[in-house]
């Protein structure tokens, strides 16, 4: 008997321990790293089906035992990054290690932007059409510029100057019409300008949200057509330390860059230090000649003489973190010099186009940059809400040289700086302090801004003249949950803001370029939204807003002789604030392997700023103009504008390792008589992707992706603008992380405009010398990030 | 009111579509047809330029411009306009055409060529003529052409 209880007793535990093994056999394995494959030890996991959790280890691994197969919805959260909320995870038998990479939690973004984060977790997306683009996205389609980075993202372009500076386009707007925010500051250079760059270093980004539609409530003036959010840096677990080497290497103008960066953080202090230095040479083109009002001139050896150029740039941040919030101070400084086409400044001629035996050189033309940017930001969490602010001082310093010429006989080149031939020294001092809440279902967000800056000129020709510019404002944003289906938000803001412009007199000839002129500037700009999801699939979002800028110094006072666009500009006085008014729709449609985004938009300006050409060769008021190469007079005017357009999105999950995105725009863009320049034509990008997330051999997360840019003919053209012929652009993309013993390598190829097409730009100043865009383009870039933990945690 | 507020943005982005309808506007260049002097001629200081020039545009002309600077050190213009004995003539003028008028035949002497500026002497050599035009609507186009000048032999 005893024997037959011992032998029941045996095999019952037998088939509990086999049971048992049969349980724990079914695992879920993962690996939490960072974007940079950097293991993250302490996350938390938890299966919402089983409610079983976990914790990495140091390795940033896990293992959780499961009981059957199925899918599981499982969250992952670290402080400091992004949620990964609800990640459907299918368990069979055996299963392999997953891979789960936790994004930057960008702390300061949702509050400089407002309108809203679709990243962010706690908050359901809010109504505003945005884009986002992190430091993969970037690295993938690594431009010259960070603009020319992201513009494959839907809605978004850039407008260009050969190829040396790159400048926001959103729908087909840009200039002034679109406000750029780095650090919680609006970046203030020469934005008017058409050879004017974004003074932000590419390699420090790590996050971009790009709002579509107008987002003055939070930016103020100047985001009518949109804004471009980038976020601060992330801020690393405590004990930390991260470095990060990055390297680059491009074929189409032997561009050599460095990028070097350093994270820290003890406890509750951090530290952020980056170095990026970039030389490139002169930029290869698939073309021997141009064609320029019917002379061909040559362009030798294949490369735009004197396109080449350097930047170096460094960013330094410290601050404290702790559980009531955070401050830091940063200053950063982007440096540029890019040579201009010698074809470029004035009428070419052949004789300017000769090889000058280096491709590396910076002759002139050329311009300089300086951009010099302090900013102290913080926010300090309450009970309700956060309260955030932040003071910034800029400076841009930006230098056009040209061989000293004149026509007027008397001028003699100046005795110091003779080739000084525009100068522009822009100084902003700006300052916000914002607060969100929430209360219930309502969040409000309401904050009050203001803004200083002084320009003072130099140079032996004049554009724009000197001034002085207040403005301030203050919004209030009002956002509350109906139910669990429906968001709407609100909001207003009021802006006042002055600019005094002092009188220019010529040294050379006593004529006035620029008479003393003071405007004041005062509008109320308001927007409504809904977002309405009826089920986990499927979420329509609407717009209405209406959004004001006011005229910048250019329009109100320019006059004189703009080489990038190579236009003669005059200013006008009795421009009054632009005002757009907005209806925007998004259409979303998500499951597990289809996204589909509709968003179509439509915006009505009832006073459109423009460049009208005159037809004259005069200044309106009558004076000759005397400089060389002048065309006709283009001035500023004000006149109805229509633009309607939108974008389609899609992304299929073809396979388990096979991805297919795409996505296609169009603008249409009148003023009811002519179409309005520089709208970018219809066009369409897509990309297919095979990637191994996980681990084979030493390889980890490799791709491969084959990406198609089509781009149909722009024939609808204003006055002098030529109509630019369509076409299609393959390039290809291959990136692995090596796993070394002592760090992780990144490694990346790009081959971009695989069969080195000639293809022109609508959207490139250029364009009007019919100078092509860049050939074949093989970019190689390797970067090594280590994280290391120090002190006490290391010890575990 | 959330139906209302979608339907009105929907009305709004339909009636765009419907409603873009852009006037015809001209975006077609005037012509220029130059007769007199032609590329590469000779002139001397002191005298007039003998200028022949057709204009045309399909709907109104506004104005043209002459333009003419040195062409010597390849076209960068000199770095020092009056250092040494002689100095690089440049002149620039426009005139209006009359008001209404789709062709123009235009002959003029108006231009004349200085044999010195302020007692220098100008430079000789190649020069660049550039004349440009414009119609009512602001479109542009423009000819280069090269002339030689030179000193009258005594």
């Amino acid at each position: 008997m005893q024997r037959v209880v011992l032998s029941i007793l045996i095999l019952a535990s037998l088939a509990i321990s086999t049971m048992s093994l049969a349980q724990s056999s079914l695992k879920l394995n993962g690996l939490v790293t960072d974007s940079n494959g950097n293991p993250i030890g302490g996350a938390h996991i938890f299966i919402l089906e089983t409610k079983q959790g976990a914790t990495t280890n140091s390795k940033g691994q896990f293992s959780i035992g499961i009981k059957q197969q199925g899918t599981y919805q499982v969250n992952i959260s670290y402080l400091g990054y992004k949620c990964i909320h609800g990640c459907s995870i299918e368990i069979k038998s055996a299963s392999g290690t997953r891979h789960f990479v936790l994004e930057p939690e960008n702390i300061d973004l949702t509050e400089v932007t407002v309108i809203g984060n679709k990243n962010n977790g706690n908050w359901k997306e809010l109504s505003a059409p945005t884009e986002h683009a992190d430091k993969n996205l970037i690295a993938k389609n690594m431009g010259s510029s960070l603009m020319k980075s992201i513009e494959s993202l839907p809605g978004i372009s850039s407008m260009e100057v050969g190829q040396g500076f790159s400048k926001p386009v959103i729908r087909g707007l840009g200039f002034n019409r679109v406000a750029v925010s780095e650090n919680g500051i609006k970046m203030e250079g020469q934005q008017w300008g058409a050879d004017h760059g974004l003074e932000i270093d590419q390699f420090g980004v790590e996050s971009v949200e790009v709002i579509k539609g107008p987002a003055s409530l939070a930016l103020g003036s100047d985001a009518v057509s949109g804004a471009i959010i980038v976020s601060p840096i992330s801020i690393p677990p405590t004990n930390t330390v991260e470095t990060s080497v990055t390297t680059i290497a491009k074929s189409a103008n032997e561009l050599l860059g460095l990028s070097a960066m350093t994270k820290l953080r003890a406890t509750s202090t951090f530290a952020y230090a980056r170095f990026t230095l970039t030389q490139f040479g002169d930029y290869k083109v698939p073309t021997d000649s141009f064609f320029f009002n019917r002379y061909r001139l040559p362009i030798y050896n294949g490369r735009l003489k004197n396109t080449a150029g350097t930047e170096n740039n460094i960013y330094l941040t410290s601050g404290i973190i702790k559980e009531w919030g955070k401050i830091a101070f940063s200053i950063s400084n982007v440096r540029s010099m890019v040579g201009f086409f010698a074809g470029s400044h004035g009428i070419p001629s052949t004789n300017k186009l000769l090889p000058d035996g280096n491709s590396r050189n910076i002759g002139l033309p050329f311009q300089e940059v300086n951009h010099l940017k302090l900013s102290i930001n913080g926010n300090y969490f309450s009970r309700i809400g956060k309260i955030t602010f932040d003071i910034g001082y800029q400076n841009n310093h930006r230098e056009e040289h040209s061989l000293f010429h004149t026509h007027y006989p008397t001028q003699i080149a100046p005795e110091t700086n003779p080739n000084l031939e525009l100068l522009f020294k822009l100084q902003t001092l700006s300052a916000s302090v914002a607060s969100t809440t929430q209360i219930k279902s309502i969040k409000t967000n309401y904050g009050i801004s203001g803004q200083f800056q002084n320009n003072s000129i130099g140079g032996y020709t004049f554009l724009l003249p000197e001034f002085t510019r207040y403005s301030t404002g203050a919004f209030i944003v009002v956002a509350k949950d109906l139910g669990s289906k429906t968001t709407i938000n609100a909001g207003a803001r009021y802006d006042l803001g002055s600019i005094a412009i002092s009188e220019f007199i010529s040294p050379y000839n006593g004529n006035r370029r620029a008479p003393n002129f003071t405007g004041f500037y005062h509008d109320v700009s308001w927007g409504a939204g809904i977002t309405v999801k009826p089920n986990h699939t499927f979420s329509i979002k609407a717009n209405l807003g209406k959004s004001f800028r006011m005229p910048s110094a250019n329009e109100l006072s320019a006059n004189g002789i703009h080489h990038g666009s190579f236009r003669y500009e005059v200013g006008n006085t009795s421009i009054t604030s632009e005002y757009a008014y907005q209806a925007d729709l998004g259409i979303q449609f998500t499951s597990n392997r289809v996204e589909l985004e509709v968003s179509p938009f439509v915006s009505y300006f009832p006073n459109f700023i423009f460049l009208n050409p005159t037809g004259s060769y005069n200044h309106p008021d009558g004076t000759e103009i005397a400089e060389a190469d002048a065309g006709q007079v283009y001035q500023y005017l004000q006149s109805e504008a229509l633009r309607y357009g939108g974008e389609v999105n899609v992304k299929l999950q073809i396979a388990k390792s096979i991805v297919f995105r795409a996505n296609a725009e169009m603008v249409y863009a009148t003023d009811f008589t002519y179409p309005i320049p520089f709208t970018p034509p219809l066009q369409a990008y897509a990309e297919v992707e095979y990637s191994i997330p996980y681990y084979w051999k030493i390889f980890h997360r490799t791709s491969i992706s084959l990406q198609g840019n089509f781009v149909a003919a722009q024939h609808r053209n204003s006055r002098n603008e030529l109509a630019t012929p369509g076409y299609n652009l393959l390039s290809l993309y291959a990136s692995t992380m090596l796993i070394t013993k002592l760090a992780p390598v990144n490694i990346s190829l790009q081959v971009q405009n695989l069969f080195n097409k000639r293809y022109w730009n609508h959207m490139n100043f250029y364009r009007s010398i019919e100078i092509p865009e860049v050939g074949r383009n093989i970019v190689v870039s390797v970067s090594i990030p280590i994280s290391k933990k120090f002190g006490n945690e290391a010890k575990e | 009111m959330i139906k209302r507020f979608v339907i009105l943005t929907v009305a709004l982005l339909a009636t765009a579509l419907f409603s873009a309808c852009e006037k015809d506007g001209d975006t077609q260049k005037p012509t220029i047809n130059i007769i007199e002097p032609t590329d590469g001629t000779e002139l001397l200081t002191g005298e007039e330029i003998h200028f022949e020039v057709e204009f045309s545009d399909n709907q109104e002309l506004k104005s043209y411009k002459v333009d003419i600077h040195s062409a010597e050190d390849g076209h960068s213009h000199t770095k020092s306009m009056s250092t040494d004995e002689h100095i690089p003539w440049a002149m620039q003028k426009s005139w209006d055409f009359e008001v209404g008028q789709k062709n123009a035949h235009i002959h003029h002497h108006e231009i004349v060529i200085p044999t010195a500026i302020d007692g220098v002497p100008i430079e000789t050599g190649h020069y660049h003529m550039l004349i440009y035009c414009t119609d009512k609507e602001g479109n542009e186009s423009w000819k280069a052409i090269g002339i030689a000048i030179a000193m009258p032999t005594k």
